[in-house]
């Protein structure tokens, strides 16, 4: 297969893949969740170059990569529809102190991990003083603290 | 924070300036400028000896030529690769293999046995070991003869 062909199949075999294993895959990166991606790109990297190892071969690889991801994200910012179909939308976790968690067990998400943001990006320590968590399109929780919270 | 409009604008004009070139390398690269692709594929013919070739191909990686050559009532057919392209080539695979090859200073004679009339098709698969222009020339013993001109990339 052609060397710009290559990457454009896989471009768009990975968009979709990690489309479909939702916003976990890619946020909160465990170290496991590393080695998986490095793998990922060890197995992807074979069928990129297909036996192509010039430089003119990887630049035009990396080339087409980036043509793809600049053509989609111009398209995304003139389509919001499309942009909603492969990047997602914010979700609620945690509204008005209320766990929801219908919506946590969909994501994948749970207490520990709403804490784990409200730690690191607040310093808060407690349920009770987060107001709301929202699981942002690219994976990582945002808290929006309680009005309690200030004196914790 | 300080903004700098003039350097900002100037920078965004640079930035779509290169996502032209970038589009425009993707779409050279797809028809062939850099190899693989009708931009560069070539075909040379002389009497009895035709040969489809690349003009562009890259260091490193595998190419092929494909020779169709007219049967011979002797039962055999012979190609003769000229040493500047044994030089600067590695030869990979022979389809099919080839009776025998004679080595010469010359370069190699690659004998087939063949049957009936019509042409055979020789496909040869090379990795270019050196990088510009590969000036290579394929004959047939006392005929026709085919020079040719690659341009070998990094």
């Amino acid at each position: 297969m052609h060397a710009v062909v290559r990457p454009f199949v896989i471009y768009f075999a990975l968009l979709v893949l990690f489309r479909i294993t939702g916003k976990r895959a890619l946020g909160d990166l465990t170290s496991f969740d590393f080695v998986v991606l490095l793998i990922v790109s060890e197995c992807v990297s074979a069928g990129l170059l297909a036996g192509d190892s010039s430089l003119t071969g990887a630049l035009l690889a990396v080339t087409t990569l980036l043509v793809l991801d600049l053509a989609l994200s111009l398209i995304k910012q003139r389509f919001r529809g499309l942009a909603r179909a492969l990047e997602d939308e914010p979700v609620h976790l945690m509204r008005r102190g209320k766990l929801l968690r219908d919506r946590m067990q969909k994501e994948r998400v749970d207490e520990e991990d709403i804490l784990e943001a409200a730690r690191s990006h607040h310093g808060l320590e407690r349920m009770d003083q987060i107001d709301s968590a929202v699981l942002e399109r690219h994976g990582t929780i945002s808290i929006i603290p309680a009005d309690n919270a200030a004196g914790a | 924070m300080a903004e700098n409009t003039v350097f900002m604008r100037r920078n965004w004009q640079v930035q779509r300036a290169g996502w032209l070139l970038m589009v425009l390398v993707v779409l050279f690269g797809l028809a062939g400028l850099f190899g693989q692709g009708r931009l560069a594929r070539r075909e040379a013919a002389a009497q009895g000896l035709t040969l489809r070739y690349q003009r562009v191909v890259r260091l490193e990686a595998t190419q092929s030529l494909e020779f169709a050559l007219d049967a011979r009532p002797s039962g055999e057919v012979a190609l003769d690769l000229d040493s500047g392209f044994v030089k600067r080539t590695e030869i990979e695979r022979i389809i099919p293999e080839p009776r025998e090859i004679f080595i010469s200073p010359e370069g190699q004679r690659l004998s087939f046995p063949s049957a009936g009339s019509g042409s055979v098709a020789i496909r040869l698969l090379f990795v270019p070991k050196k990088l510009g222009r590969l000036r290579a020339r394929f004959a047939i013993p006392g005929g026709a003869e085919l020079p040719v001109s690659i341009l070998v990339l990094p």
